[in-house]
């Protein structure tokens, strides 16, 4: 099962709708699927959960895509600290 | 003793100090809690993590800019940095281990996070409502409601947590309504 697949199931445990949405890399977390604080808590908490990873910092994740880049980058050791504070 | 006429609990009161009102099924129960207000005000929010010696969860702006919340031990404050940050949670999942936790109802944490921090841990939300006293300058009641057991085996869907959520909120305001 690809990454996208993955997310795919973990937001349709959270929002049931929202196994009736097309799903892409460019799929926006807040303006396409409205997910609210605390279902993108939860998102993020499942996402922590399945992957192994951890979102630190302040990262710049608004799409799906944002999301799997994250992972990957996450499990490549790749999670760098800028001077402004944020993570990449 | 006597202070004013008011003995030695009118000392106390005269210097700002918080009564705390409990039901007696809180009574004797030593393990960890969630607390929740909806208080908004910095000084009260410090107020209320003062009485309940408790950690206390802020969003990092307000703990940052406030000379109040600064008070309280940067040991018994976790900050939460908002977006897809969850560094605050993980500290507070640990911290419920050994300590209670107070979250507000506003900011970047909320019923919401209360309640998804409650059905990881298992620990109770208790509500609690905070009122200045009319009578005495900077004497501050706090009333705490009966704890709130996550229910549905712990289960994180959406639906249980909507849930819960229906459940703190009607517990909050069956607080503020016994207050008025």
């Amino acid at each position: 099962m690809n990454t996208l697949n993955e997310l795919g199931a973990i937001l349709t445990g959270i929002s049931p709708e929202i196994a009736e949405m097309p799903l892409s890399e460019d799929t926006r977390l807040i303006d396409d699927l409205g997910l609210d604080k605390t279902r993108r808590l939860l998102f993020a908490v499942s996402v922590e959960d399945n992957f192994d990873i951890r979102f630190v910092g302040s990262p710049e994740i608004h799409t799906l895509g944002d999301v799997i880049r994250y992972i990957k980058n996450f499990s490549k050791g790749l999670v760098m600290e800028h001077e402004n504070g944020t993570y990449t | 003793m006597s202070c004013f006429g008011y003995g030695l609990s009118g000392l106390f009161r005269a210097a700002g100090f918080t009564r705390i009102y409990r039901p007696d099924e809180c009574q004797g129960d030593e393990k960890p809690k969630i607390y929740i207000s909806d208080e908004t005000s910095p000084r009260e929010k410090t107020a209320i993590a003062a009485a309940l010696r408790c950690t206390v969860i802020l969003p990092i702006e307000e703990y940052i800019g406030c000379t109040a919340v600064r008070t309280i031990s940067p040991y018994k404050v976790i900050t939460a940095c908002g977006g897809f940050n969850t560094e605050w949670f993980h500290a507070a999942l640990k911290r419920l281990k050994t300590d209670s936790v107070l979250i507000f109802s506003t900011g970047s944490v909320g019923y919401g996070g209360a309640v998804v921090l409650s059905l990881m841990s298992g620990a109770e939300i208790v509500p609690l409502c905070s009122r200045s006293s009319r009578r005495l300058i900077r004497q501050r009641r706090i009333t705490i409601g009966a704890p709130i057991v996550p229910e549905g085996n712990y289960a994180l869907s959406a639906e249980c947590v909507n849930s819960e959520i229906k459940r703190v909120d009607t517990a909050l305001s069956a607080i503020r309504g016994a207050e008025v």
